[in-house]
Formats: structure tokens, sequence, C-alpha cells
């Protein structure tokens, strides 16, 4: 019996498969730009070591405020740093930031969840008090407390914001296994004897994993967001860690004098930030059928 | 899909519009037909009660409050609200006052009023009772006083150039209790209209002044911490003079049509205290190895963009008593390598020194009030890297509960290190044992020694010599990095005539500032 079950699963893995690579063909072109953009800053940001001129760490007082030009095709900040090179560096804090952050909330947020949705009662009511109560505070003010009150480090932002960010997650799952543990082929299940974690594992989890997956790629542009918006109101990263809210800040006494110190890290947000929320918004057309029509 | 379409548009539609905004240059007006002033200051005072904390400094800046004596350009002192000084002994100094000044309430200041004022700020500040060391005030008839100290002052008629002696109406304190700091009664040209904390203090003509009549009929006093925005400020036109700008941003604002800005030798330092009770700092070695890798000169010239002078040591060289014969902590990486080596710290494999297992990692505190701190820490940081020290760079909000709870390896602190003109004031400040800015908890017998003793110098050359012979003790010992001294840097509308650009500090506001 079960065995069977381990092969249907395959089976439905392999069309899952299918289905994601179909739906890819499918993809509006815009979100397809959106992907392209999201790739091509990973691949920077992966051979940054190989790919930057310069050291972005080094600090050359000699070369301070050099407008982009061939050597520096960024230009150079307050400190003769080379910004194209502080850019790619920025990539690698940046989004393996959010990426850590993003996962710690997925995992927190599926477990609570799940549990709760799918045995409410009390379970039930005790955590939707707990997420009424923290989404009652708005999230980035809450983040930013706790960051102040943790002190300055990238680490400590990342807890501020995973802390932060798990409930309005864990809200939505519970939402969608309360709805999907009263479908009929749960209950067949069920009749069939399978226990409580092999239906939440087997048939439960599949069925909210792409629409959590949308989620989490739409949310990906808001952490960046929050990560640099608190980097640069100094939470975040602290120097010399190249990171493009610290550049933004840093820049901005210099915003008439070198105003690339500002743009460029600007555009840096602007684009991965557009560009997860566009390729988010095909996804969700492609998953979500609700939305489609 | 539609809905990101246009999402996609209206953003590079918001981008492209920011990009046109800021192409834009404002357009400054040649009409000078007012009389009215707005000023952006960066830090507001926590009330107007001059006796209270820093608080005279605005009270002072702003020509509402005075004092009996103010320092001239040269930072010498003249006579303000007093008429005339004698001394009569070591310990006992008359001063004469002139009849026809009254407070903004119409009380006459007398002997009496003055005499209470002073005994206030005795009372009410902290380092009031230090500076002055009062012992007691006789009216000797209804304009003059005898003041007699406890032990020989030589610095008190500076002392009383200091805005925490600022000559208030001292009963109608007493009456009114603590709302006397939400409308206090002083002498200036300008007296408080309005007062909303957080916000804006307004204040206008005093009709009934004293001296030459002023000019302008309001100043609004706005509070604006951050640099760049008080520079945009300026260049909007929304306030007409802005203290403290960004060295960065002068050159640019010279250069703008309608604004000028004017910058002049501060008694400033900025400086880096080391916690003397850490474990690696405590050493002597560590202390002067750090003190040789900093390159004062390139945080002078190039972090600072030239708006600095590098340091020597606590006091800047524009005072009689700077160091300029002092020996200096030279710049040299090669010789501060061989005093760790000497001292056991050896590199190790990562570039971290370390001496018995143990790295030498140390946090470095600044602050951003002063937008050129974190650079200096940043500089800092890659200067001692290259010693092989390792240094988290903290930016804190509120440096001074740092300071206060000694919770720092190194902290960043900026200080004014001569307001009244004397070497006393700085080192009973900050290295005396024990005293209140002595964050580094410096102890030294012989410093402490030769601070009493300047004490206790009346003669000016001798004053100086201890000056120095105190200053030669502290950079030995090095319980501070003294890094550079600022310019003040301030900005003023073309048109203006009459404003202060104050080494101490003190003054911006007096009856004499108008628009040609």
């Amino acid at each position: 019996m079960l065995r069977k079950g381990g092969i249907k699963i395959a089976v439905q893995k392999k069309q899952l498969k299918n289905k994601f690579f179909s739906y890819l063909s499918t993809i509006d072109k815009l979100s397809l730009i959106g992907l392209v953009i999201i790739l091509f800053f990973i691949i920077f940001g992966i051979l940054a070591p190989f790919l930057v001129p310069n050291d972005p760490i080094e600090i050359d007082l000699t070369q301070r405020f050099l407008a982009p030009n061939g050597e520096f095709l960024m230009g150079t900040d307050h400190l003769g740093r080379d910004v194209f090179s502080r850019l790619l560096y920025g990539i690698r804090t940046s989004l393996s930031t959010a990426f850590l952050v993003l996962i710690f909330s997925m995992v927190v947020s599926v477990i609570v969840g799940t549990t709760a949705g799918y045995f409410g009662g009390k379970i039930d009511q005790l955590v939707i008090g707990v997420i009424d109560t923290l989404l009652a505070f708005p999230g980035l003010v809450l983040a930013l407390v706790i960051a102040g009150l943790l002190g300055p480090s990238l680490i400590n932002l990342m807890i501020a914001l995973a802390v932060t960010h798990w409930v309005g997650y864990a809200r939505i799952i519970r939402g969608m296994v309360m709805s999907i543990k009263e479908q009929e082929y749960i209950l067949a299940a069920r009749a069939c004897g399978a226990g409580d974690l092999h239906i939440i594992l087997v048939h439960i989890l599949p069925n909210i994993i792409s629409p959590v997956l949308v989620l989490a790629t739409l949310d990906m542009g808001y952490i960046i967001l929050s990560i640099s918006g608190l980097s640069f109101l100094g939470l975040g990263a602290q120097p010399p860690t190249p990171e493009w809210g610290v550049m933004l800040n840093a820049g901005r006494p210099y915003m008439q004098l070198a105003p690339w110190l500002m743009f460029f890290p600007g555009m840096a947000i602007f684009l991965i930030v557009l560009a997860f929320n566009i390729l988010g918004d095909g996804l969700r057309d492609i998953f979500d059928p609700r939305d489609v029509a | 899909m539609k809905s990101s379409k246009n999402l996609f548009i209206i953003l590079i539609v918001i981008s492209l519009s920011f990009l046109l905004i800021s192409g834009c240059g404002q357009q400054p007006t040649d009409e000078i037909d007012r009389d009215d002033l707005n000023v952006g200051m960066v830090f507001e005072p926590g009330n107007l009660d001059p006796a209270q904390s820093w608080n005279g400094w605005f009270v002072v800046q702003s020509g509402m409050g005075q004092t009996l004596f103010r320092l001239d350009d040269n930072m010498e002192v003249e006579t303000w609200l007093a008429k005339d000084y004698r001394q009569i002994d070591e310990l006992n100094w008359e001063i004469e006052l002139p009849t026809g000044v009254d407070f903004h309430d119409g009380q006459p200041m007398d002997a009496e009023a003055v005499k209470n004022s002073l005994k206030r700020s005795l009372e009410v500040n902290e380092r009031a009772p230090d500076l002055l060391k009062i012992d007691s005030i006789d009216i000797l008839a209804e304009d003059k006083l005898l003041i007699t100290t406890k032990e020989p002052n030589p610095a008190l008629i500076n002392s009383l150039a200091d805005p925490l002696t600022t000559i208030v109406n001292a009963d109608l304190a007493a009456e009114l209790g603590e709302q006397f700091a939400e409308e206090p009664s002083l002498t200036g040209p300008y007296q408080l209209a309005n007062y909303q904390p957080d916000v804006e203090i307004v204040v206008d003509r005093n009709d009934d002044y004293w001296g030459q009549t002023p000019q302008l009929k309001e100043i609004n006093f706005r509070f604006i911490s951050d640099g760049m925005s008080r520079v945009m400020a300026f260049q909007s036109g929304e306030i007409d003079i802005a203290q403290n700008i960004p060295t960065a941003n002068v050159d640019n604002l010279k250069q703008t049509s309608g604004l000028d800005v004017l910058s002049t030798s501060s008694l400033r330092v900025h400086m880096a205290y080391f916690n003397l009770e850490h474990q690696h700092l405590d050493s002597l070695e560590v202390r002067r190895a750090i003190a040789k890798a900093i390159d004062r000169k390139s945080l002078a010239e190039q972090v600072m963009d030239g708006g600095a002078v590098a340091g020597v040591g606590p006091f800047p060289l524009a005072l009689p008593f700077g160091g300029d014969e002092l020996d200096a902590y030279e710049h040299n990486l090669d010789k501060a390598a061989d005093i760790l080596t000497v001292a056991g710290w050896d590199l190790g494999e990562d570039g971290v020194r370390q001496k018995n297992g143990q790295k030498l990692k140390l946090t470095l505190h600044t602050y951003d009030d002063r937008p050129e701190l974190p650079m200096i820490a940043e500089t800092m940081q890659a200067q001692l890297k290259e010693l092989g020290i390792e240094i988290q760079v903290k930016s804190v909000e509120n440096i001074s509960s740092i300071l206060d709870e000694g919770n720092f390896d190194l902290a960043i602190y900026s200080m004014n290190t001569a307001p009244t003109g004397d070497p006393q004031y700085f080192l009973d400040l900050v290295f005396k044992s024990g005293a209140s800015s002595n964050f580094s908890n410096f102890s030294e017998t012989e410093v402490d020694q030769i601070i009493s003793q300047l004490a206790n110098t009346f003669e000016v050359q001798e004053q100086q010599r201890l000056a120095h012979q105190a200053q030669e003790r502290i950079l030995e010992k090095n319980p501070n990095l003294f890094l550079v001294y600022p310019k003040v840097n301030m900005g003023v509308k073309e048109g203006l005539t009459g404003y202060q650009v104050h080494p101490s500090e003190f003054y911006i506001i007096d009856e004499t500032i108008n628009w040609e």
C-alpha cells in the first residue's frame, strides 16, 4: 500500500516537473526578463571574486571621487574604493542575506502553519493568537526595534527580519491547509489508514508548495528592500562590508558632488526588486488559476 | 499580467522623473527686503534654561542670553554685560556692572540679580563649581560685586564667558520653577517668542534692549541634525544660516551664487578614547602602536577634504598652548609593527596579530551627527588592518551613553577644547582622575599635579608652560588618540551682515545681524 503510494508520488512529482517546464514556456515575456535579470545578478554575485577589477574593501585616499571611467566603471567612492567592485560584492551580501531570511521564514511558517491548520483546536487558537499579535505591529518597525535592541550587525538584521517575517506566510499556509484538509482525497487517504504525518507530507505539502513559492518570489523583493533600508539606517551591514544600503547611505553626503555614489547602488536595488516582483507576478498568473481569469 | 505591465511602466516613469528632478538646480532670489531670518542648527537644546547641561550654548548663540564677559575673535576676554573688572588679590575679584540693563520681563539687572544668577548656575550646573571655584559673592554697591574664590582661579574672568553663566532673572526662575526652562527671562537683543520642543524656536526683537537696537523682527531656529538635509535646506532657501556644513559640500556651495560658506579654525578636536580598562588597551605598547599607525594627515587632508588640520596633542594649533612643539605620534607603520612585535603580538596567518592565543580585535564606536566621523572610523579601520589589528566599526545613535557606561574599546568623540580660551577647562574635564568626561578612566598622579598647579598660576607664560607640560605627559601615556582639528564651516546667504563665526562656537546672532 505504502509502496504503491510512493510510486504514485514519484509519478506526480515527474508530472509536476514537466508541468513546471511547460509552464515556463507559457510564462509571459516580461516575467522572463525578470528571470533573466535575477539570473544575471546571481551569476555575477557568485563569480564576483573573479570579476571584480579592484579590491572592494581596500581604501586608496589618492583616488577619491573619480567619475566613472575605463578603469573604474562606476567611479570611486569617498574613500577611493571602486564602486563597481563593491556593487558586485554587494550582490552577495544582499541576495544571500535575503535568501537566508526567506528560507528561515519559510521553514518556520510551513511547520507552524501546517500544524495549526491541520490539527486545529487549541493549537490553532494559540498559533493564530501569536500570529495576530505579531501582525498587529508594522513589520518593518518591529524589525527596526529588534535590530536596534540587538545592536547593529548583519546577523542581527537577519534575525530581526526573520522573526517578523514568518508570521505572514504562516497565516496564509494555515488557511490553505485548512481548505485542503477538507478535500475528499484527504478523507480517502485517512480512510485507508494513513497517519497524520503521512497525510501532511505526502498529500498536503505538495499542494501548498507552488503557491508558497510564488509568495516567496514576490516577497524576495520586499526582503531585499528591507535589508537595504535597515542597512541604510545603519542597523545592518557594518563597514567595510559592501552592501547596497550602506553604499547609499555613505554616498548621501556627496549626493551633489558625486551622484554616481548613490545612482548605481540605487539602480541595483531598483532592478533586482523589480525583477523579483515581475517574476513573482508571472508565476502567480501560472500557479494561481483564480487570478488568471 | 496586465497589472504587472502597468506597474512596470509606472516604475519607469517614476524613476525617470526622479532623474529629471535631480538635474534641477535651485534659483537663489535676489530681493532682500526682509526683517526675518531662518537659522538651521545641528543640536537642539534640551530646554532653554542656560544653567542646565549645555543649553547655554544655544541660548547665547540665539542672541537671547548674554554673559558678563565675552571672547573676541582672538579668544581674548572683553566685557559684555559687565562694565569693568579688577583683580584685588589672588582670591578676590571686583566686578562693576552697568546701569540700565533690564531683563526681558522688565526687571533691572542689578548686582543682586547677577549674584543670584551666578549662584543659581553654581547650584544647577555640575560643571560650574569646578569651572568657577566661587566661594562667595558679595554686593558692594548696586553696581558692584565682589567675587571670592575658594582657591586661586586665574581663569575666573574667562570662565564667566562660558554660556552656563548666562545671566538670568533668578528670582523669576525661583518663582516659575520648571516652567522657567520654557520661558526664560534673559538680557539679550532677542527674546523668546515661541518655543515648540522638537519643532522650532522663534525669537523676536527685544525693543528695550540695552545696547544698539536690534534690526531683525523675528528669527526662526530649526534643528536639522542630518548634514545633507541641512545643506539642501540651505540651497533651497529654507534657511539663511546653516550651522556646520559638511566639508565635502563647501566648494559646491561657495560656487552657488547667493550662497557663501565661512570657515574658521575651531577649538575643537576629533579624538578617540581608549578604554584603559580593556584587557589589551591597558598596555601602553598597544596604544602607542595604534597611535603610530593612524595617518592623521590623510584624515585631515583627504577624508575631511582639507577641512581640518592633522592632530598632535589635545589642543588645536590655533591656541597659544596648542601642540606645535609637542612630540607627535608620527605616522610610521613599520615602527608601529615593531612595537607590537616586541610586545609579543605576532602576526597570525589570518593577518590578525595575536598573543597567548588571543587576537587583537577591537571595536570602534562612532556616531553620525558629525558626518565625517564614520568616515574617519572607516579609514582608521583600514589603517589599523595594515598593522594587523581587526577593528569592528559600530555607528551608534547615542555615543554619550556608551561613553558613560564605559561600554567600548575605542570611541570617537568630538569636543571643544577651550571654549573660554583657557587650557584649564579641557584638562580638568578630560584628563584629571575621575573627571566627568574622563571616559578612558585615565589616572596619572603627575598629570593631576600639573593640572592643580595650573589652577594656581596667574602668569600667562607660566600657564602655557604648564599646559605644554601636561600635554607632554598625556601624550606619553596616550589615553586618547588626537585625530584632527576640524574647521567650523557656516553657510550664510549673501546679503546678511553682522553674524558671528567664532572659534568658540558660542556666538552666532547678536544685535548687529541684518540684511544689507
